[in-house]
């Protein structure tokens, strides 16, 4: 329902000639009902991604399309009454709550904006929003700072349905929890989706939850996608030198794992202004080959469902089709 | 065993006209030499405000209201600032979460690792020496070069690899390590505890870790103590402390992390309620109002007794070892 087809961005560099290349030809998909995960480090442009999804920016080439509508083509009302569809959960809601509003003041206000419900209905529909998330009508009476940081993240989870939305776009919505914090609001968020049928976009750094809550997950790099499929396949059985660094680095909380903790990889991720040759990824690539440093990769498929851009994979798969031909 | 870090008793709290209202309600943790500890906790459980006054450094209203610190045979508690100020950066060091908390942003990065030597009575001209060699024993490239740069030309990781090279340039005892990677991205993480644990290895430094994830500390430390709510509720070894915790809020902690092994992914487990606030008046144990496995002896405040090799502040019968 909700596609994204070779979506490209670009940004000025500040003060200088040159551009930043913060996304360079994405393509994802989300079906009804169903959680994409997308993973990776600061400035592989998960953020940027977002901000496409839901047209908060334009992007320089490619297209966003929900249930068929180019979301990129459209303007003024139009464009309004489509971006209802999409909603975005930031990390700290406290940021998106009005400080000076009540909790039913500023939901109700968003009921108001999109006239959907409004007086005594309003009033309503406000608390059967804050029933949903678990927090019960009396909240509406609450200013933002007398909520814990779980209470704000459920009304904005409040905010963010109020006006039926069909995709849920999450960046980093625990990140900022404590643990047990965390788990109320990973259970919520599935149940929701669940109960409403909602497509989520699970934006974050951390592997642990992408594969709590993911049908799907794709891994980002430097402004692309390196490798994507079924969650399962892709987070328990990396194909990208880069996932699996990702997924070895995530805490095993298993003391009887008693070698010493070890860098997973070496180095930091390149200037997305001045991007290496060939592989965003083969300088701190343990498998990296001559052809690496000269050719980009292409995403291509693995397996049925599961495709990873990188050289050294698909080389083996040729490898693997020319030995399968060879003993025909 | 002698202690290098002993804490009686301590007890932190914040001026509020002219009463004092308790946050910290009594902490004993006595850390042996060479021995690595992680204290675990979420927001508000005191775990940040207990290290803060081993280092004196409490800022007002906060003060240490009651107990003692001890470090080696010197009563920290009982000290001037002045001479708190030369052990500080010499005996112990501390790493906090934002490494720009720790660096001057006015100042070369060279010069803030040299400063923290001839602070403490370095010749400039070894410091200068030892500087280099801390930059490059830290992994930051080319350190000749990067000696001269500014902070704000640094990324999260290399920042937080200056901030290691200047808390270790004295070749402190004790290393006290608040979240250090908490802000940083997930393979950086990996670099950085890496490189913190090859140290307090080369080293022999007795370390503390101050965290909120049990999971990142599992492989690092002797010994987890859990605080909640300004108590310590459980001190124990790090096998039996995720084998067979004792404290009902430790297994709550654990179970409320995701389980990496697990495909059936099952719905995180939940703690019911909130924490106690700071100036709630909590009769009994502070848990108790949480806790699933609560009885009637739950309404005496309990104290830390023997669990199995360590020990927890707990009504509830003991827990048996999981395979």
């Amino acid at each position: 329902m909700l596609s994204a087809t070779d979506l490209v961005k670009q940004y000025p560099v500040r003060g200088g000639s040159g551009v930043v290349h913060a996304l360079s030809g994405v393509s994802l998909t989300v079906g009804k009902g169903e959680t994409l995960g997308v993973v990776g480090e600061s400035g592989c442009g998960k953020s940027t991604l977002a901000k496409l999804l839901v047209r908060l920016e334009d992007p320089t080439s490619g297209r966003v399309e929900l249930d068929g509508v180019d979301l990129t083509a459209l303007r003024g009302a139009a464009l309004r009454r489509q971006r209802r569809h999409i909603q975005m959960l930031f990390q700290d809601p406290y940021s998106s709550l009005n400080p000076r509003l009540r909790v039913g003041q500023s939901l109700g206000e968003v009921l108001a904006v999109h006239r959907l419900a409004d007086g005594h209905q309003g009033e309503q529909r406000v608390g059967g929003l804050l029933e949903m998330v678990g927090l019960g009508a009396e909240f509406a009476d609450r200013y933002p700072h007398e909520l814990s940081g779980g209470q704000r993240q459920r009304v904005g989870i409040a905010r963010a349905l109020a006006v039926e939305p069909k995709v849920l776009l999450l960046d980093e919505p625990v990140s900022a929890l404590d643990v047990s914090v965390r788990a109320e609001i990973m259970n919520l968020l599935r149940t929701l989706r669940d109960e409403l049928a909602l497509s989520y976009v699970f934006i974050s750094h951390d592997v642990a939850m992408v594969r709590h809550i993911s049908d799907r997950v794709a891994v980002m790099y430097l402004g692309r996608i390196v490798e994507l499929g079924d969650w399962k396949a892709v987070l328990d059985s990396p194909r990208h030198p880069y996932t699996a660094a990702l997924s070895a680095a995530v805490p095993v909380p298993d003391p009887a794992l008693s070698q010493p903790i070890e860098a997973t990889v070496v180095g930091e991720v390149p200037n997305p202004a001045a991007p290496p040759t060939g592989c965003p990824f083969h300088p701190r690539c343990p498998l990296a080959e001559d052809d690496c440093r000269r050719l980009d990769p292409a995403l291509l498929s693995w397996r049925p469902g599961h495709e990873v851009a990188c050289h050294v994979v698909t080389q083996r798969v040729s490898d693997r089709a020319a030995e399968a031909a060879s003993t025909r | 065993m002698t202690a290098l870090l002993e804490l009686a008793d301590l007890r932190v709290s914040a001026r509020s006209g002219r009463a004092d209202r308790e946050i910290v309600h009594g902490v004993d943790l006595a850390v042996p030499a060479g021995q690595t500890v992680a204290v675990v906790g979420e927001s508000g459980s005191g775990k940040s405000l207990t290290m803060l006054s081993v280092m004196g450094l409490l800022a007002d209203p906060l003060h240490v209201s009651g107990g003692t610190v001890r470090l080696g045979d010197r009563l920290l508690t009982a000290l001037p600032e002045r001479e708190l100020r030369a052990i500080r950066g010499n005996d112990v060091a501390m790493i906090y979460q934002d490494p720009m908390t720790s660096l001057n942003p006015l100042m070369r990065v060279g010069d803030q690792v040299v400063e923290t030597m001839t602070a403490h009575g370095v010749p400039k001209a070894e410091a200068r020496r030892r500087m280099f060699d801390l930059l490059a024993r830290v992994g930051i490239p080319d350190p000749v070069r990067t000696a001269r740069a500014y902070p704000h030309e640094f990324s999260g990781g290399m920042r937080q690899r200056i901030v290691i090279a200047a808390a270790l340039a004295m070749r402190p005892r004790l290393l006290i390590a608040d979240e250090p990677t908490t802000a940083l991205d997930v393979t950086i993480q990996q670099q950085i505890l890496a490189l913190i644990d090859e140290l307090r290895r080369e080293l022999g430094m007795t370390t503390v870790w101050v965290t909120h994830d049990l999971g990142v500390v599992a492989r690092l430390v002797d010994r987890v103590v859990v605080m909640y709510a300004g108590n310590v509720v459980e001190d124990a070894p790090v096998r039996q402390a995720f084998a067979a915790p004792q404290h009902p809020y430790t297994q709550a902690l654990l179970a409320a992390l995701p389980d990496p092994n697990d495909d059936a992914r099952p719905p995180l487990a939940q703690i019911p309620g909130r924490p106690p606030a700071a100036t709630d008046q909590v009769e009994g144990c502070p848990f108790r109002s949480r806790c699933r496995q609560a009885v009637d002896a739950c309404a005496d405040r309990p104290t830390l007794q023997p669990r199995l090799a360590g020990t927890a502040a707990c009504w509830v019968p003991p827990q048996e070892w999981r395979s």
